[in-house]
């Protein structure tokens, strides 16, 4: 019972915060009336950014509720089953240490570099480049040009990819060169641009020859929108801003999302925060693993985002769509029939029963490592077009060829136009 | 000529002023479950606390700023 009530005081909590949010959101308003001129503005600025910190905590908290929710019910078996409450005092302890409050700082970023002078921005890109140029909140055109002096002194197979593909019209948003590499790439001035797509891959992206792939099919993207809205920008970001999966042992453990939550959060906001005016669409894209990172941070952190899409996925950490904290109308999913992610059973035996025994490689399954397969009606989101192809695994991969209707899709989705997505 | 309504201005500075963020709920539960609550609702209360005083803080020059205002008037 202790355990219920907890989860009931946090859930009001959260509910808390979010009347709290649209309390800061009246005051704001009222603000934007009855004081004009730059001090009205900069206290604007700053009550910005304490909306954005209070809205910060809403998700943590409702996730919170969520998990307590679900240990009670594992408690409330403890006479009949001490081995599964002991297995979800373990489990929910893991669950609750991996949460993380999302940073609000992106909006009190972007009012501190609007305070400098040109002169003192330039001194700071010049003296700490690697800190400007991944701050999020931060104009991308600032953060490029840190980036790339960084990049010049920087050496390794994927530094060089990058020194190749930075053309114009390609900004360079992050780079790590530690352990396995972290870079953001934009093609197109994601400020400037009407719409923005971003694009989280998956296992084996690292800072090395992989990310040409990548690269590929983030600027596959960014030609599929343009050729949806030929009258549109859209820039398609490449964020490899996490740590990704080496390998299919370390692709079945969530621990690399629950890390990137955070940092996928922020940069979502500062995308919106250093933008000329409103996004047109903003979309985010999750392709295999990456769909994963994408769900655990809307369910956790929040996404900023107008549609969310899921490619090939292994399910992306919640049993359906409305568990994502969006619209589910707004949840888009495709995966190949044969694709090799719908053998990713949560265990031998529902491998065995739904895939291998009725048939050789079957229907793709419902339930998968990760969660509900996104890309099945039963998630509750809108399900879109792939092609097949001829094994498994160039199914996996071959979701931007040209002509395979998921990039098609992806295209509209980005350019917001729903109506003529096509479904499978 | 300042286009500052500072009557209003009063009005949001008071408003803001009297408002508090909401306070986490402590519950002391047993087991690692109950071990890790403890510390993420520690986490929380940090952020709620920094929170409010800046909540505050910006609810005090509101008000500085609309009686600046009023005495310049």
């Amino acid at each position: 019972m202790i355990w219920a009530a907890a989860a009931d005081a946090w859930q009001d909590l959260a509910s808390r915060l979010e009347a709290q949010v649209a309390w800061l959101d009246r005051i704001d308003r009222g603000l934007a009336d009855s004081w004009k001129g730059e001090a009205g503005e900069a206290a604007r600025s700053t009550l910005a950014d304490l909306r954005a910190r209070t809205a910060a905590l809403r998700l943590p908290a409702t996730r919170t509720a969520s998990l307590l929710r679900r240990h009670a019910s594992a408690v409330s078996w403890a006479v009949v089953s001490p081995a599964l409450a002991a297995l979800s005092d373990k489990r929910t302890a893991a669950d609750i240490t991996s949460l993380a409050i999302p940073s609000a700082r992106p909006a009190s970023v972007r009012a501190w570099w609007s305070s400098l002078s040109g002169a003192e921005r330039d001194r700071f890109a010049a003296t700490a480049p690697e800190r400007i140029g991944r701050l999020d909140g931060i104009p991308a055109v600032d953060r490029d040009r840190a980036n790339r002096l960084v990049l010049q002194r920087s050496h390794g197979p994927g530094v060089e990819v990058l020194k190749a593909r930075l053309t114009d019209g390609v900004y360079l948003l992050g780079l790590d060169t530690s352990g396995d590499g972290k870079a953001i790439v934009a093609f197109g001035d994601p400020d400037r641009s009407t719409n923005v797509l971003t694009f989280v891959p998956g296992m084996h992206s690292a800072l090395d020859s992989s990310l040409s792939a990548s690269l590929d099919r983030t600027a596959a993207m960014a030609v599929a929108a343009s050729q949806a809205d030929p009258s549109a920008t859209t820039s398609a970001v490449l964020w490899l801003g996490y740590d990704a999966p080496d390998d299919l042992w370390e692709a079945a453990q969530a621990k690399y999302a629950h890390s990137a939550r955070a940092d996928l959060h922020t940069f979502q906001e500062g995308l919106a925060v250093t933008h000329d005016g409103e996004i047109g669409e903003q979309s985010v894209v999750g392709y295999s693993y990456g769909a994963l990172v994408v769900g655990e941070t809307a369910r956790d952190a929040g996404i900023r985002a107008d549609d969310l899409v899921f490619l090939g996925s292994a399910g992306v950490g919640v049993g359906s769509a409305a568990d994502l904290d969006v619209d589910p109308a707004t949840v888009w999913a495709a995966s190949a029939g044969n694709d090799a992610v719908g053998l990713a059973a949560p265990s031998v035996k529902q491998l065995l029963r739904e895939q291998i025994w009725p048939r050789y490689l079957g229907e793709p399954m419902p339930d998968l490592w990760h969660g509900h397969n996104p890309a099945d009606p039963g998630f509750g989101g809108q399900v879109f077009a792939a092609a097949d192809r001829a094994n498994p695994i160039d199914a996996h991969l071959s979701y931007w060829d040209t002509g395979n209707p998921a990039l098609e899709n992806v295209g509209r989705i980005a350019v917001g136009q729903d109506r003529s997505v096509t479904r499978p | 000529m300042l286009d500052v309504d500072f009557a209003a201005l009063h009005r949001w500075g008071g408003l803001l002023q009297s408002s508090r963020v909401p306070a986490v709920p402590t519950f002391p539960l047993p087991g690692a479950a109950g071990a890790a609550l403890a510390g993420w609702t520690h986490s929380v209360q940090d952020a709620l606390a920094a929170l409010d005083a800046d909540l505050d803080r910006f609810a005090t020059a509101v008000s500085a700023c609309a009686a600046n205002y009023e005495e310049v008037a």
